[in-house]
């Protein structure tokens, strides 16, 4: 277990008994079974490896609008026993859009959900909010406590405390015929939308999603008719200057746009409708589905621009392996996967092309495919690996009242972890500390001149106290003299009474100063 | 060591240890004596006595100084000893803290040291409780502090351990929470504080939501910041806005039907300085709105352990209200300020748009990509706000802000932003665009902005000279002439603009397509080229100050340069060879950060020069035929990828000037590798892949034939683009029919470059030079380009090329329908048309070491 292996999620859209499946994909151990899925295709996503994320398919017989279905991988408990085989399904959580959603997609970071509807419309959801978890100081925080049980097989909890989330941002009419393939750009800035009837449109999320709508900044940045037949994938190339768009069709062709001028830089061609794409990852080869089972395989060029159309006529390099139409494909660490209408999916070996595994999905051909780390599979109790968790809610039916502006609220996903910004803190108070000791020593800061200050002007009022004290005491004494001397003056030394009563009145008069006197020779 | 390190006499303190030391080391037991000798014993306590060896240094220490040292011991002893012992400390501390007797500095230490503790403390989890406890003892005292008038080093270190606690102990601040608010509310308010002051106690309040840390102390505190931040607002910008705006704002953070929060600290500060003059009062509630501003931006960037709210609507409101506002008056309120007034605000404007700056970037940084939905606002926030703001150090702020947009947004954002962040980059570069010129072609796009700064009158008065000069340049690459520098955007804020740029070419390479896209070669290369110029002088003399930003400045200029490289995707970079030549010899200056990044340049462009078709490594070659098939294909694909490289130039779209032709030659000549390897193990390649094995022996065989294709396609294009100077194919003819001339000219060549150029490129040019002996077919094509610019330099016309054009011409059809089947060769000739153009004598175009090897073919 300690080594990540990856996990197969498959589904189909042949009824809602069928569900999803998970493999894994280096045993082929099957490891869970999710019932009540069906799901067309490019109606299944993972995000952020911590939630499957489905459509449901549309019954005509059916009443009401679409359903997204919403599954949490990893389902918090505290038992740290994790054996693959004890992983329960989980209870669903369900929104029920106004309409049948069919493609889905989402932003890297998983926070924006879109969904195409049949009807042309796109539905944009701000999906999750981004939580950042702190495995240290559990107990310290008293509110903290009463946020761990928001886990995410308690999905009610949610649904009463986290009302800002499942927004619905943005619903507009994209498309005049359903949508089969949306697309979010890799910096989650463009969403991508083919239609069944081949159009391709590129949209500006930010204009998208502009409140005031001034119309400054025109949404849609391009669109394209130049498939024929149905756009069936959509890829783009993750490099951050070069944006680039490959796009496939039923009309046999695959296309390589770029993304922001709009521009077909290449189409390939291929006798057959190309049912499913995508890239190696080190996107320089593309992997074309064909409707009989062949997989061509191609290589992508996004160098300098060519002045005419350059149909690379392709002769390529086939796969063959599969009997019915290429229904979806995607990459693993060990290689290819593709998956077919013959109700198996393969797994090539990346290095000799052949193929090394098979998979039986014996209750329908497979629709959607995607490859998750088994880890993201594990029960976590309080492992720090899972720092960044999504929280999740049902999605809006409808979107908010323009009006509520003042409501208009994100959520602070916070950065560092509580242990870091500890350690950033550490030495900040030695250094005023030290700080303050250089300049006792230096004597230059406002600080120590205000202290220098402040006990100079102590010492001086000490100073003047004493000064004070001293001129006092010499008065005293200087009258004192004074008195001797008159009396040795002006009373010789005879021995009477009325002088001795004369020197009793002195006495009386001096002991007003002596009333001051005493307290200072005491000192 | 210390045997001579004798001390005065038998009264001095030194001694002691020394005593101490030897007494322990004689005659105490120990693990290898340890049965010593009792009488031992009384000599060591009769020593200890007679020299008071035990007693406390008698050196007069003040408190403070034993304070600060209790501060470091908490710091530095071992954990153990501090377990056992802080305890005690503090309890010797707290006096310090609480009577009022003390000196100022006594306090500050006692703050000081109890901060070092508490930090201390707070890293052993098991004290958590004992922490706590003591830490809630100190809060009382720190907080009488505060509120006590005293010296502003008291309060500091009273906001820091306060800081601290919050840090450390925050549920011990819990109950004191409301009196802590207070306090620090009050002294923020106060306006008695130094700015440096005022900066922690904005930290300190943004801290304090912390201490409880839940969500309701958190948005509550941001709500109190706001509405004061809003009323503070209110007061100052009374006359200078729109009622409306108010109270917009107003209604955002007080919706109709809710009671306005509590005021900050629970107090109204209003009353208190409405006696004073309007001067102070201004500049109170001035500095209040910048430490509030302060705060939140702290509150916003700074960890917290929940999830919490921001009201970004509300903080996007404030900030673009503080914006909005550049001191001019509403015709309809003019009568009702004074200029006195007007002239108070405007004074202290800049700062509020600052710190409003400073908020903004918080608040991105803060919500990240939740912040999508208000992206759009910000983008018009930004863009209205730089087309007013004339201040450089505003300016720099406003462009770090759009870097972080186009980076943490991508391109979608890029879209929204390119062709603002282009036309401001053109204002702030001015001054040395405006030397090489281009004023036609920005004249249109930064009209409307151009009536804020004067350079947009130089440009145009340059205009002629510039021309001029723009043509030498594109002749020869050389910008020698380099006018005085009068610059007017300081070298920082012209380094904010290059990093702008650099991002907005990160992001948005694939916009480069657009209009605006050559002009900003242009200036990119000429920005890079004058700064490296200038550059050396300085940097020789002496490294002073001004050089080190200067240095800032290469720098910026050179990444820029770099990323507009990398990022062009689909034409080739025009100014690519001078780049490389300006980074070659930036690689020269040893030892500075500039080679550095040069040499990191280099390297990075390695790529983009010569393409390589690396195999894929989780596919190595294997037995398995399927494999072969692909990797063959690859490598076929890369091979051509010349191929595709130069199609569009051929077509003679744009960017024909200036090429490196040398790029040509490499690809076409490992298509030729790549082709003649296949022609050795025919059998393996698929049949449909036949195309490529017609090409080679052509391509290697018949050089004479192969060499006329080449020329012969652009030919004709010549003749058009400049039917008045045939001289340069002619010279080709000459040259290709002597490979001793061709040698001779390029050294030539190299001379008469060397005159015009520094003698650093000379050194360097000659090099590469030497390879070329054994020449195949390959270094016909690239003395071609010597020779034209040879003939370009020198001004020699030869005439009569007409004929050889015309059979060229001819040549160059029946090329292109034996390959227009496969569109090989053609575009592979297409590919050596720059060859041609020669209007770049760098050096580097002769820099074609493959060619060695294909004599050895």
């Amino acid at each position: 277990m300690a080594k990540a292996g990856e996990a197969l999620v498959v589904c189909s859209d042949k009824g809602m008994a069928v569900g999803i499946t998970v493999w894994d994909i280096d045993t082929g151990v099957h490891l869970l079974h999710i019932p009540t899925c069906a799901s067309p295709c490019h109606g299944l996503l993972c995000l952020r490896e911590q939630f499957l994320v489905a459509s449901q398919i549309h019954r005509h017989g059916s009443v009401g609008g679409g359903a997204i279905f919403m599954w949490a991988l990893n389902k918090e408990s505290p038992s740290v026993s994790l054996k693959f085989s004890v992983l329960q399904p989980q209870s669903a959580l369900r929104s029920y859009p106004v309409e049948a959603i069919g493609p889905l997609s989402c932003t890297k970071d998983g926070i924006y959900l879109a969904g195409g509807a049949l009807s042309g419309n796109v539905y944009l959801w701000e999906v999750s909010k981004l939580c950042i978890r702190f495995p240290v100081k559990k107990c310290s925080l008293p509110r903290r406590s009463s946020q761990q049980p928001v886990s995410y097989d308690v999905f009610p909890h949610m649904d009463s405390e986290l009302t800002a989330n499942g927004r619905l941002l943005k619903t507009w009419h994209a498309h005049p015929k359903s949508l089969s393939c949306l697309l979010f750009s890799n910096d989650g800035s463009l969403l991508i939308s083919g239609s069944v009837d081949g159009m391709i449109g590129i949209w500006c999320v930010i204009s998208l999603l502009d409140m005031e709508d001034s119309g400054s900044l025109p949404s849609l940045l391009h669109y394209s008719t130049n498939h024929t037949s149905p756009i069936t994938g959509l890829l783009t190339i993750s490099g951050s200057s070069s944006s680039v768009l490959v796009s496939s069709s039923l009309d046999g062709t695959c296309k390589v746009w770029d993304l922001v001028t709009g521009r077909l830089i290449e189409s390939h061609v291929y006798p057959l409708a190309i049912t499913a794409i995508v890239l190696h990852p080190d996107e320089q080869i593309l992997f074309c589905g064909s409707g009989d089972g062949r997989i061509f395989v191609n290589r992508i060029d996004i160098g300098p621009l060519k002045d005419s159309f350059f149909f690379a006529e392709d002769q390529p390099v086939e796969l063959k392996g599969q009997n019915g139409a290429i229904t979806a494909l995607t990459f693993s660490n060990s290689g290819l996967i593709s998956a077919s209408e013959d109700c198996t999916i393969c797994l090539w070996d990346a290095v000799n092309w052949v193929i090394i595994w098979r998979f039986n999905h014996q209750k329908g051909a497979v629709t959607n495919m995607a490859v998750i780390p088994q880890t993201a599979l594990l029960s976590v109790s309080n492992h720090q690996r899972v720092l960044n968790r999504l929280h999740f809610s049902v999605l809006d039916k409808y979107p908010e009242p323009a009006d509520s502006s003042g409501g208009m609220i994100t959520f602070l996903s916070l950065c560092p972890t509580f242990k870091e910004n500890r350690t950033s803190f550490d030495f900040r108070s030695t250094d005023s500390m030290t700080k303050h000791i250089s300049n006792l020593e230096k004597e230059g800061t406002l600080t120590t001149m205000q202290m220098k200050v402040e006990s100079s002007t102590a010492n001086r009022m000490c100073a003047a106290r004493m000064t004070k004290h001293i001129m006092e005491m010499n008065r005293h004494l200087q009258s004192r003299l004074l008195d001797l001397m008159q009396c040795r003056l002006f009373w010789p030394p005879e021995i009477d009474s009325p002088i001795s009563r004369k020197r009793r009145k002195l006495l009386v008069a001096s002991s007003l100063l002596q009333g001051e006197e005493e307290p200072q020779s005491s000192l | 060591m210390a045997a001579f390190n004798h001390f005065k006499n038998m009264y001095d303190v030194g001694l002691k240890p020394r005593l101490l030391r030897m007494l322990l080391k004689e005659h105490l037991p120990d693990d290898t004596n340890p049965f010593g000798n009792p009488a031992g014993i009384s000599t060591v306590v009769s020593m200890i006595k007679t020299h008071g060896l035990l007693s406390e240094s008698s050196v007069e220490e003040s408190a403070d100084q034993r304070i600060c040292l209790l501060g470091v011991t908490c710091q530095e002893c071992s954990s153990d000893r501090f377990l056992a012992s802080y305890t005690l400390w503090f309890h010797k501390l707290l006096p310090f803290i609480q009577s009022p007797a003390d000196s100022l500095f006594v306090k500050v230490a006692t703050c000081a040291s109890l901060s070092d503790m508490f930090t201390r403390l707070g890293g052993f989890p098991n004290q958590k409780k004992d922490g706590t406890s003591h830490a809630g003892k100190v809060i009382q005292p720190v907080l009488k502090l505060l509120n006590d008038d005293s010296s502003e080093a008291v309060s500091e270190g009273a906001v820091q351990l306060l800081c601290t606690i919050i840090t450390c102990f925050p549920s011990s601040v819990h109950r004191h929470y409301d009196s802590a608010e207070a306090a620090v509310a009050s002294k923020l308010l106060s306006g008695k504080c130094s700015a440096d002051m005022l900066k922690k106690l904005a930290h300190c309040l943004a801290l304090l939501p912390k201490s409880r840390g839940d969500e309701d102390s958190w948005s509550l505190m941001i709500q109190k910041i706001l509405f004061l931040l809003n009323g503070h607002l209110n007061d100052v910008f009374q006359g200078l806005e729109e009622e409306t705006k108010r109270n917009e704002a107003t209604r955002l953070l007080v919706p109709p039907g809710k009671d306005a929060p509590a005021s900050l600290g629970g107090h109204t500060f209003s009353g208190e300085v409405s006696d004073d003059s309007p001067r102070r009062s201004e500049r109170l509630l001035m500095s209040s709105v910048s430490t509030l501003m302060l705060s939140c931006c702290t509150m916003l960037t700074s960890s917290y352990p929940v999830q919490v709210n921001i009201p970004v609507r509300s903080l996007l409101v404030l900030v673009e209200r503080v914006l909005a506002v550049d001191g001019s008056l509403p015709q309809a309120l003019l009568p009702f300020m004074t200029s006195m007034q007007q002239e108070l605000i405007c004074a202290e404007l800049p700062v509020l748009h600052s710190c409003s700056l400073e908020l903004l970037s918080a608040i991105i940084k803060g919500t990240r990509s939740q912040l999508l939905p208000h992206a759009a606002s910000i983008v018009r926030l930004i863009t209205s706000y730089l087309k007013r703001c004339a201040l450089p150090e505003l300016r720099i702020k406003v462009y770090s802000i759009l870097r972080v947009l186009l980076i943490s947004m991508g391109v979608g954002v890029a879209v929204c932003l390119a062709q603002d962040v282009i036309n401001n980059v053109y204002i702030d570069l001015d001054p040395i665009s405006s030397k090489v010129g281009h004023s036609s072609s920005i004249v249109s796009s930064k009209a409307s902005s151009e009536t804020l700064l004067q350079p947009g009158r130089r440009k145009r008065k340059h205009g002629t000279d510039t021309a001029y000069l723009e043509e030498q340049h594109d002749l020869g690459g050389l910008q020698v002439e380099t006018p005085k520098n009068h610059s007017i955007s300081p070298i920082s804020l012209r380094v904010a603009a290059l990093e702008a740029l650099e991002a907005l070419f990160m992001v948005g390479g694939a916009l480069r397509s657009a209009c605006w896209r050559s002009n900003v070669d242009l200036l990119l290369i000429n920005t890079a080229r004058n700064s490296l110029e200038q550059g050396w002088a300085t940097e020789i003399v002496e490294p002073n100050e001004s050089s080190a930003s200067w240095v800032d400045f290469q720098l910026a200029a050179l990444r820029a340069l770099l990323a507009s490289f990398l990022s062009s995707v689909h034409v080739r970079p025009p100014h690519l060879a001078q780049g490389l030549e300006l980074f070659r010899r930036g690689k020269q200056e040893t030892g500075t950060r500039l080679a550095e990044f040069c040499a990191h340049a280099l390297l990075a462009l390695e790529v983009l020069i010569h393409p390589r078709a690396l195999p894929l490594t989780d596919l190595p070659p294997s037995s398995c035929n399927s494999f072969e098939e692909v990797s063959r294909k690859f490598s076929e694909n890369v091979g051509s990828g010349g191929v595709k490289y130069g199609e569009p130039f051929a077509g003679g779209i744009q960017g024909i000037r200036n090429h490196n032709p040398s790029v040509e030659e490499d690809d076409l000549y490992e298509s030729w590798l790549e082709n003649g390897k296949e022609t050795e193990a025919p059998d393996i390649i698929p049949s449909k892949n036949t195309r490529y094995n017609e090409e080679p022996p052509e391509a290697l065989g018949g050089s004479d034939e192969e060499n006329r294709s080449v020329d012969g396609t652009p030919g004709t294009r010549f003749q058009e683009k400049r039917g008045n100077e045939p001289a340069t194919t002619s010279v080709d003819v000459r040259m290709r029919d002597n490979n001793d001339d061709i040698m001779v000219d390029a050294d030539l060549l190299h001379k008469s470059i060397a005159q015009v150029k520094e003698p650093v490129s000379s050194k360097s040019a000659t090099v590469p030079v030497s390879n070329d002996g054994s020449s195949g077919a390959e270094i016909v094509s690239a003395t071609v380009v010597s020779g034209s610019g040879v003939s370009d330099h020198a001004g020699n016309v030869f005439a009569s090329s007409k004929d050889v054009l015309a059979a060229e011409g001819d040549r160059s059809t029946t090329v292109g329908v034996h390959t227009s089947a496969t569109t090989e060769m053609s575009e592979k000739t297409t590919g050596d048309a720059f060859d041609l153009d020669g209007e770049d004598p760098f050096p580097e175009i002769f820099d074609v070491e493959p060619d060695s090897d294909e004599g050895q073919d």
